[in-house]
């Protein structure tokens, strides 16, 4: 159905997508995979023509949709193809909608011509949207993440393409949705006999879906195989190395916890006040976290995860003593408390050097240069990168600069709040490596915020699972993954997308 | 010497600039960046004619007394023009009068004569353009040997424009001892002179006002932005009421009312000068005081956003407290915004004060002002044939000024964001 041949892509000289070929079938899920920078976001657009405009193609570039060559029709013809044939879904479905027009506008715009009610109904009926009469006038932010992913897609399906393209489609999303969202996208492409080209950084995920897999890395496909064949017998070093990087398939040394306790909390509390009317009185309360209760000894790491809006950030705050609203009973001693956060960009002044940044910590102590140099060393980066900025170094760069920085208060406990979920696979594994060594030679203990329960196997003593504020599960590691007994935590373990399975 | 008011501030100013360009060019990495980003030919012909400016108007704000009267370094350069004056309009290059003047020559007949100007001495004007090529040419020379033991990389821009503006300088000087290069005005001063004298008003208003805005909308912008509550409320209650009443009502009101203060209390001047320096100093103030709360709100905004960032947690966990955290992490990170609004606000106010002037309540009469300048040309335009030379080197002084201020502010803005992509010249 889709040809892609010797397709390479320019942008101000510099080549980006170099001499990639590859073919989709119809009912067929096409995987690109990739880690960021890999050109595999700029292969989708050029499939669509919506490269930037200082883009350019390459000579022997060639663009196949059903026998018809894509890059020498002109504009008008393209905007028909578009509108006709290809369909496209983004990663973010919150700024995908446009939030002042309801669900029921915004599908008609999609379809052709003036569709009438029933047929937007039967758009939102085919994505599985529950009460689809109703949803019509709703507006975007009166829907969940999941819901707004399965409008989009609705409306991508509006036109009945024969490829679909779904750049990233699950990424914003937690992991209980993306398995229902990935689901019907399977569905909906063999119902339809359609094409999708799924566009992602997990192997996983490619893994348990698509029946063709394509490797990107800098800007070339490194290999191309039928999925299970890919994931028996890589051949390619890059490929094998992704591979390696799955949790799944990594081991961490991890450190012996002593019996000594250093942090407990006691029916913690986070209530924040809904407040209405004139006088802002309190009408009620959104119950963040509620009726928390654990302990932890010291070199041990102990696994909170759940789902976005399940609390989990919120008990890091309130662990921090960030939050004025919290109550209940937390005993941490004189114990030391730091935090490594989500998105390395945010958590750099990109005012300051890491020199700076650093410092900030070790303010009291004589020798500052020598002690900053020793924790750049200990989290594996060169002497001169104190003097960058955060904006000169790459996203793990940053992360382990962030690491560094938590370490200058020479912390007892660091909580980190999925500090790997916005890093490529392979950083991902070496940021984990680098935690638990620092673990093992520092003595720290860890609260590892995260949604991914692939990392928890990995690497945590403990775990508490948290549904709506509430711990609905706790335990040790190997108790609760492998003998679950909460309904949410059943279905928290079966929607991870795992290789082996 | 005369120490007028807005001359200290204006050194106080210059102070400030040359400690913080002193504190860039000792961290090499911040050299480096400005180095990179006014290398654009563009901004270093700005840069020039921007320095050219500044040293003009600092010329004129060294003040001396002689024979009762209050002069600057500037009147000395320009003299004789600065103590000669022709007896009303004259045209540029004229050699009398553009005013035809009537005699009677008896009882009955009457003449229409025209009056040759007094201090024109008709020499060829190529032969003076030549003489400043050949002068300004040894100028330029000279600047760019000096130039040489500071800096080590001057590059065809900088050569260029130094050479151009050396040369227009030497060729203007040299024809106004000859000529009325644009003229005279109403009262028979020089045009050209009176637009030169006008820069340092013009960088006094655009300046000092800056220097009056920036602590309430850094201090206020930045306290209601990350402290929420009580205190935002306050400030914002302060400069939602402050921005509805109308800014030119607020002023004329303060200005006139300062000004029957002011000659309630003849006495505390000495001189005419300081008089009118102190209705300058006034207007600044006022200016200032109305005109804080646009950067404030801007400032609030930015701050919002940013006390959201992870790396103000960090540092609220490493246990830093509020003063610290806005000082080190929320106002470094707004420099770039109070930078263009700088720029911006510099030439907004510059074009306030003509307007202000226009209404009556600008700086004093007397004051060489653009706005004057411009308020006076409103009649001229008027005439038939018109005169059209005070606009004219009103117009073209402050729009090099304002032109170049504000591609400087784009370097300058460039060099600090470090978070903008390096620059494609342009």
């Amino acid at each position: 159905m889709l040809q892609i041949k010797d397709l390479s892509i320019y942008i101000k000289g510099q080549l980006l997508v170099d001499n990639i070929s590859f073919s989709i079938k119809q009912g067929e899920m096409f995987a690109l995979l990739g880690e960021s920078g890999s050109g595999k976001s700029l292969t989708a657009l050029s499939i669509m023509r919506l490269l930037p405009a200082n883009a350019l193609y390459g000579n022997k570039s060639s663009i196949c949709l059903q026998e018809k060559e894509l890059l020498d029709l002109t504009n008008r013809q393209m905007r028909t193809v578009r509108r006709q044939r290809l369909g496209m879904i983004f990663q973010d479905p919150m700024t995908s909608l446009n939030p002042v027009m309801t669900i029921g506008k915004q599908l008609s715009e999609a379809v052709q011509g003036t569709p009438d009610k029933e047929e937007l109904i039967s758009l939102l009926e085919k994505v599985k949207i529950s009460q689809p009469a109703e949803r019509l006038n709703n507006y975007p932010h009166e829907l969940s993440g999941g819901m707004k992913q399965r409008v989009i897609i609705a409306m991508a399906l509006a036109s009945k393409p024969s490829l679909l393209i779904a750049d990233e489609p699950t990424t914003a999303l937690d992991v209980t949705t993306q398995a229902e969202i990935l689901k019907l996208l399977r569905d909906i492409i063999y119902a339809e006999n359609m094409a999708l080209l799924f566009i992602t950084h997990d192997l996983a995920l490619a893994a348990q879906n698509a029946d063709q897999i394509a490797v990107m890395q800098k800007g070339c496909i490194v290999e191309q195989a039928a999925s299970k064949q890919f994931f028996k017998s890589a051949k390619d070093p890059c490929s094998k190395k992704l591979l390696q990087s799955l949790p799944d398939n990594l081991h961490l040394d991890l450190a012996n916890p002593s019996n000594e306790q250093i942090l407990s909390a006691q029916s913690l509390r986070v209530y924040f006040p809904i407040r209405s009317g004139i006088f802002k009185r309190t009408v009620g309360y959104v119950k963040a976290v509620d009726e928390v209760d654990f302990t932890l000894n010291k070199r041990e790491t102990l696994a909170v995860v759940g789902e976005s809006g399940s609390g989990k950030t919120t008990l890091g705050k309130a662990i921090l003593g960030l939050l004025p609203e919290a109550r209940g009973n937390i005993s941490r001693g004189n114990d030391r408390l730091q935090v490594i956060f989500q998105d390395p960009f945010s958590a750099l002044d990109p005012k300051l050097r890491i020199y700076d940044s650093l410092v900030e910590g070790i303010r009291h102590e004589n020798d500052k240069d020598k002690t900053i140099d020793k924790l750049l060393a200990a989290v594996g980066l060169p002497e001169e990168y104190k003097w960058r900025f955060a904006h000169e170094i790459s996203g793990g760069e940053r992360q382990r600069v962030c690491i560094a920085r938590a370490l200058t208060v020479k912390p007892d406990i660091i909580i980190c709040d999925e500090p790997t979920s916005s890093l490529d696979v392979s950083v991902q594994a070496q940021v984990l490596e680098l935690l638990t060594k620092l673990q093992r030679e520092y003595g720290l203990t860890y609260i590892f915020i995260t949604h991914d329960i692939s990392l928890v196997r990995l690497l945590a003593h403990k775990v508490i699972v948290m549904y709506k504020g509430k711990i609905v599960e706790a335990g040790d590691k190997e108790q609760v993954l492998n003998s679950p007994q909460h309904d949410y935590t059943k279905r928290l373990l079966d929607s991870v997308p795992s290789v082996v399975a | 010497m005369v120490l007028l008011w807005t001359d200290v501030l204006l050194f106080l100013l210059l102070v400030l600039l040359a400690i913080a360009i002193y504190g860039i060019l000792k961290k090499p990495y911040l050299r480096e960046r400005l180095q990179d980003s006014c290398s654009s030919p563009i901004r270093v012909a700005s840069v020039l004619v921007l320095t050219t400016f500044v040293v003009i108007g600092v010329l004129d704000s060294i003040h001396f007394r002689q024979d009762n009267k209050v002069l600057s370094v500037l009147d000395l350069v320009l003299l004789p023009t600065s103590a000669q004056m022709e007896s009303t309009y004259s045209a540029p290059f004229a050699t009398e009068l553009f005013v035809e003047h009537m005699e009677k020559v008896d009882a009955e007949n009457i003449v229409w004569v025209t009056e040759k100007l007094i201090h024109v001495d008709p020499l060829p004007v190529l032969y003076l353009i030549g003489l400043g090529l050949i002068v300004g040419s040894i100028l330029g020379f000279l600047l760019l040997l000096i130039a040489k033991r500071y800096f080590h990389n001057i590059n065809t821009a900088a050569t260029v424009s130094t050479y151009t503006i050396a040369i227009t300088l030497v060729t203007l000087k040299i024809l106004m001892l000859h000529y009325h290069v644009l003229g005279t005005d109403k009262v028979g001063v020089d045009v050209l002179y009176a637009s030169f004298k006008s820069i340092r008003t013009g960088l006094v208003i655009g300046t000092v006002t800056t220097l009056v805005t920036l602590p309430f909308a850094i201090l206020f912008g930045t306290l209601a932005g990350y402290m929420r509550g009580w205190v935002d409320d306050v400030i914002q209650y302060v400069y939602t009421t402050l921005s509805s009443i109308p800014g030119v009502l607020l002023i004329a009101a303060a200005v006139l009312t300062l000004d029957a203060v002011i000659s309630r209390h003849d006495n505390f001047f000495s001189l005419m000068a300081q008089r009118s320096d102190m209705r300058t100093l006034i207007l600044c103030v006022i200016l200032g005081l109305t005109s804080w709360t646009v950067l404030c709100r801007i400032l609030r905004a930015e701050t919002l956003k940013l006390r959201e960032q992870d790396f103000v947690l960090v540092s609220k966990i490493m246990g830093a407290n509020t003063l610290q955290i806005i000082w080190r992490h929320i106002i470094p990170n707004l420099a770039h915004i109070i930078i263009i609004t700088i720029a911006l606000d510099f030439s907004a106010l510059v074009l306030a004060e003509a307007v202000l002037s226009y209404v009556g309540v600008g700086v004093d009469p007397s004051t060489y002002s653009w706005g004057n300048m411009i308020n006076s040309a409103r009649m001229e335009l008027g005439r038939e044939p018109v005169i059209w030379w005070s606009l004219v080197g009103a117009f073209s002084l402050m729009f090099m000024m304002v032109l170049s201020a504000n591609i400087f502010a784009d370097a300058v803005r460039d060099a600090l964001d470090p978070r903008a992509v390096s620059h494609v010249a342009n």
